[in-house]
């Protein structure tokens, strides 16, 4: 079920982008996901609507493979782990229940999960990297440091031109920044091709191998966040 | 709970006894009537029309009745002099009680709304105060909801949906406990929609609120009442076919029904016009433009024409081309379809009720429901592709009964003037397509299972009896239903037991459906219905609300595109979340030609018409003319079986004689396809003649099975008459293949194969996860966007795909875009009566004049700069030009 370890590809240099929507950064030997969205059927169902009981054994499952993987020193959560403060129950089990690998989790809060009583953060800095959720729009971060967020969900909609279309979930990369792809396996994302910055570039996510995104025109419009 | 009603074996005949004759002479009738009103009545009218003779008798003696009758005839009328009836007799002797005695359904609001009003009138003059009527739809406000709840109606008028909202609130249920009518108007259109098969399960429980009060007021004795006791179900409906099945829609499979079927017909006269004359390919334009100048004189010479189109975009489009050619009238031309806000609708319907308009150009929008005024003429531009559509359309005009309806067939193109052909004389013929009806709905299922769990009175046995009472349920497997119980309690296959409890939207308690938390019944009433809106965008031209467009369609634009609504050319200026700014953007040509190509598909009696038209024109091509009258044998054979103008005969020749030339005209006797060269891609033509929901389903088979036999994509074209399969050269097959390629077996599994890749049923599903309350529209009082709720239906949509295949809902997402949206039965007949033919491969040096509709479609919809028109118009020449005079 979970992808092999070589279902990844080198976004720059020591920077891994895993086929599981997650970012290994080999240097700080960090793991790097976004956007868990840990309680997000129960949490649906709380609110009338009567979704298939399903996502939080895969979110579990996966996160164990990829620490089985990379034996990553520190695990980072990049904000919206929960959906609601009602899926935090579930996290924290998962949390118990890893207390006892070697990987120090560190938990940085987005807008999903500001009530959730946990040590935690709004952001951190490792290395030259600046890690924060990315709801709060431009954060003063340090000169000179890559941002690293997620919040936006991006996704990258391919067409070929015959009617099929594919919606994959995407990262987007420039020289300052990273944005990861939500790791919620309820997130479709949303369609970033129109919003591409000049000098982004886009990595699509596919089921069993990640592949860089070769735009045929220049974007149109600048990203709006 | 009652106990079924015992289950009756009668014949349809026994069920369902037709009223031929008019039971009663006039005078007699009149005696049976309270004599208020039968002196109200005779002073008002004078005399009865022939469907309230045959209906009227059957609703005093309190049988349930179908009329069937065309519009205009006074439908509405003979069902409410039943009800009028019955209710004076009930003040004279005191029993009227202070609540609802009918309840009279309409599936439009502004139908509810319009009678309503037309009921004020006869209760004025009759003088009867002693009577209130209301009207409950989704419009009502708050403070008269209130009122009708403190105080209710005596006849109250409603939408299936808000009925179904009443019943499932048990503070309601004390105001139905003395229904005894339930008129249901439009039957023909709620029995092949959802929003009917919610209303006749509602009906059902109107019927146990009756019963259940009558067997605690009466003792054992008085119960053992005459059936007219029981609730009165009557069914008024257009034109419609088998009466049979829409009776049993109407009252149920156990019930008996009465059929009043006007056949003395208001007259009506149908012409078929075209502007081709006898050339079939006449210089100027392919499409509908080309009739623009005959439309106007047409509507010069008349008081007040109606023209319909096919979709709203043809509307829109002739709308605006009308304005421009006839600037003194532009201000009398106005466009109406269901896009168009509900305040600019309301001002056309009002302007044409007060005989202000000179022509209204409309899709399907003014083919139902509200007393429109007195039109002249009725104009459909391209054929209307079924019979009982084209009567209804017909029957706008001369609404009153006496007068003459008339109807004008224009035909755009010579396929359509075929189609025209064949359309006139079923019209004549009143050769109706059958109903068809949608069984089991499990999303509506779902809802009413909600709906009867707030009483917390119902065992999950009652309530499937109750279902199976119901003419859309009446074979629901059991497994089926306690599957949809299953997701409703929260669990799927995989689900563990403790997050029912906290999760479901219904638990059993003591053996009782009950709902969870009183939230979930709060929830459950913002969400009643079926109507799913696709996701629109509000257009503003300034402060004003234009109407609405889908929302693809505006997102497929960019600011300064220009299109056309509400008849007139607006630019886009930005688009936000929910709205669209324009600007007035005078006459400026469009740059986006069409949206929301709702094509109706050709129904199935048509096409088989066009279909022996084919056979025997085909015949007599090549026969010698006859020495005494000198006319070619196939146009004599035109002009004699459908009594058409020996231009429009021989315009119909010219294009078989040419189809023989370039190709061979297909007919019933064997399976043709085409085989056309062009560059690098081979196509091939089917002719298929099966309308397009059939075709499309044909060809998903056909090119899944392509795919698995040969590799590549196989590019699919369809319409009515066929499709196209453009291919790679490797893929390239000879007739063998292909017949084996159509084989019957494995069909099934091809096409689940294929869409299995598509996001047809994905698009489905976002409507059946709404009814089936799995992603409710409203939440907390709020309607959710549109991108919500598409976001969350894809996802789920994969996961239940993935991990619970047999969800109801998912079930219910397949047989919906396989039964509705795709016509799959039409496409496996097909499959099975072409193994029996023989089949012949025709190559062709050019696209055939058969063939010209179905190639031209794949460039009506991959083009958008140039207008369509003209470069159909071009490549139309190019193709035949040369070839018409050596037919000739």
């Amino acid at each position: 079920m979970a992808a092999s370890k070589a279902a990844r590809i080198e976004i720059e240099p020591g920077v891994w982008l895993d086929t599981r929507r997650a970012l290994f950064i080999e240097p700080l030997g960090a793991l790097v996901i976004a956007d868990i969205h840990w309680g997000f059927a129960a949490s649906h169902r709380l609110e009338g609507n009567l979704l298939p009981m399903w996502g939080d054994d895969q979110i579990a499952q996966t996160l164990l493979q990829l620490i089985k993987d990379y034996h990553p020193a520190e695990m980072i959560w990049l904000g919206d782990s929960l959906h609601r403060v009602t899926g935090c129950r579930i996290a924290e089990i998962f949390l118990r229940e890893i207390s006892v690998l070697p990987v120090a989790v560190s938990i940085v809060i987005g807008n999903h999960d500001r009530k959730w009583s946990i040590p935690a953060t709004t952001s951190l800095q490792r290395g030259k990297y600046f890690f924060h959720h990315g709801d709060r729009g431009l954060q003063e971060k340090p000169a000179g440091a890559v941002e690293v967020i997620g919040h936006f969900h991006p996704a990258v909609s391919l067409y070929d031109g015959a009617g099929a279309r594919v919606r994959l979930p995407a990262l987007v990369q420039s020289p300052e920044r990273l944005i990861l792809p939500a790791f919620s396996p309820w997130a479709a994302g949303a369609a970033w091709n129109e919003n591409r910055a000049p000098g982004e570039k886009i990595w699509a996510v596919a089921p069993s191998r990640v592949f860089a995104v070769r735009f045929p025109q220049s974007p149109a419009r600048t990203v709006t966040s | 709970m009652s106990p079924l009603p015992p289950e009756v074996v009668a014949s349809p005949s026994e069920r369902f006894p037709r009223v031929v004759q008019p039971p009663l002479a006039d005078a007699e009738l009149l005696t049976r009537l309270h004599p208020e009103l039968a002196r109200w009545f005779e002073r008002r009218f004078g005399a009865f029309s022939p469907g309230q003779r045959l209906a009227i008798p059957s609703v005093i003696e309190g049988h349930s009745s179908l009329l069937s009758a065309p519009t205009g005839t006074g439908k509405t009328l003979a069902a409410f002099t039943g009800v009028f009836d019955h209710l004076a007799r009930m003040r004279d002797s005191d029993t009227l009680p202070g609540s609802i005695v009918a309840v009279y359904v309409s599936p439009l609001r502004a139908l509810a709304y319009d009678l309503q009003k037309n009921l004020q009138d006869p209760i004025r003059e009759l003088g009867w105060d002693f009577l209130r009527v209301s009207s409950r739809t989704g419009d009502t406000d708050q403070k008269e909801r209130a009122a009708q709840k403190r105080k209710p109606p005596h006849i109250l008028v409603t939408t299936p949906e808000s009925l179904t909202l009443l019943l499932s609130q048990p503070s309601w249920v004390a105001a139905f406990r003395h229904v005894r009518f339930l008129i249901v108007d439009e039957l023909h259109a709620l029995a092949e929609s959802k929003r009917g098969s919610l209303l006749m399960v509602a009906a059902e429980r109107l019927e146990e609120i009756a019963t259940t009060a009558r067997l605690e007021n009466t003792t054992a004795a008085e119960n053992a009442e005459p059936p007219d006791r029981r609730l009165v179900r009557i069914g008024l409906s257009a034109t419609v076919s088998p009466l049979d099945t829409v009776a049993e829609f109407l009252v149920g499979p156990h019930r008996s029904c009465r059929i009043a079927e006007v056949t003395q017909r208001k007259p009506m006269k149908v012409e078929l016009f075209s502007p081709l004359r006898s050339n079939p390919y006449p210089p100027a334009g392919w499409g509908a433009a080309r009739v623009l100048d005959e439309l106007g004189s047409l509507i010069r010479s008349r008081r007040t024409t109606l023209v319909f189109c096919n979709v709203r975009s043809g509307a829109e489009s002739i709308g605006a081309r009308l304005k421009l050619a006839m600037p003194d009238l532009a201000d009398e031309i106005e466009v109406h379809h269901a896009s168009l806000d509900r305040s600019v609708r309301l001002e056309v319907e009002d302007k044409l009720k007060r005989g202000e308009l000179r022509a209204v150009v409309c899709s399907t929008s003014l083919e139902m429901g509200i007393d429109i005024g007195s039109i002249d003429t009725v104009v459909m531009v391209s054929a209307p592709k079924g019979v009982a559509r084209a009567l209804q359309r017909v029957g706008r005009s001369g609404h009153s009964m006496n007068e003459v309806s008339h109807g004008v067939l224009v035909a755009s193109n010579i396929n359509d003037l075929v189609e025209c052909t064949v359309t006139a004389r079923m019209m004549e013929a009143r050769a109706l397509e059958p109903v068809k009806i949608h069984d089991n709905p499990l999303d509506v299922l779902a809802q009413h299972l909600v709906g009867l769990a707030v009483f917390g009175s119902v065992t999950p046995d009652e309530a499937y009896a109750m279902m199976r009472a119901t003419y859309p349920f009446r074979a629901l497997p059991r497994a089926l239903f306690d599957r949809v119980l299953n997701y409703l309690q929260g669990g799927g296959s995989s689900l563990e037991q403790n997050y029912r409890q906290v999760f479901g939207k219904v638990i059993i308690v003591d053996g009782k459906l009950v709902v969870p938390t009183p939230r979930t019944a709060r929830d459950f009433y913002q969400n009643v219905g079926t109507i799913v809106a696709p996701p629109m965008i509000q257009v503003k031209l300034g402060r004003r609300n234009l109407g609405e467009v889908e929302e693809w369609f505006i997102k497929g634009m960019r600011p300064g595109d220009v299109f056309i609504l509400n008849g007139r050319s607006v630019r886009l200026v930005e688009t936000r979340l929910l709205t669209a700014k324009v600007v007035e953007a005078k006459s400026a040509l469009p740059t986006v030609p069409r949206w929301g190509a709702n094509k109706i598909p050709l129904g199935s009696g048509l096409a088989a018409e066009v279909v022996r038209l084919r056979t025997e024109v085909a015949k007599r091509l090549r026969e010698t003319p006859s020495a005494d009258t000198m006319s070619d044998p196939p146009a004599a054979w035109l002009i004699h079986e459908y009594d058409i103008s020996r231009a429009n005969a021989e315009a119909i020749v010219k294009h078989f004689r040419l189809q023989a030339a370039v190709s061979r005209v297909p007919t019933a006797d064997y399976v043709l396809v085409e085989s056309y060269q062009e560059r690098d891609l081979r196509h091939y033509f089917f002719h298929s003649l099966i309308g397009r929901s059939a075709n499309d389903a044909l060809a998903r088979i056909i090119a899944w099975r392509v795919q698995r036999a040969k590799g590549g994509n196989a590019l699919v074209t369809i319409d009515d008459y066929g499709f196209l399969l453009s291919l790679r050269s490797f893929q390239a097959m000879d007739v063998d293949e292909w017949k084996t390629l159509f084989g019957r077996g494995g069909a099934e599994e091809a096409l689940q194969g294929a869409l299995s890749e598509a996001d047809l049923v994905k698009w489905q599903f976002r409507a059946v996860a709404q009814t089936g309350l799995m992603v409710p529209r409203r939440v907390r009082g709020e309607e959710r966007g549109s991108r919500t709720l598409q976001w969350s239906a894809e996802i789920i949509f994969d996961v239940l795909r993935k991990y619970e295949p047999d969800h109801p809902l998912l079930q219910e997402a397949y047989a919906e875009a396989t039964l509705r949206f795709l016509d799959t039965p039409r496409a496996l007949a097909f499959l099975e009566s072409a193994q029996a033919k023989p089949w012949v491969m025709q190559p062709v040096d050019r696209v055939s004049p058969f063939s010209f509709g179905i190639y031209v479609s794949r460039i009506k919809e991959t083009m958008t700069l140039e207008d369509p028109d003209v470069v159909i118009e071009r490549l139309y020449n190019e193709m035949y030009g040369s070839l018409e005079s050596s037919t000739n």
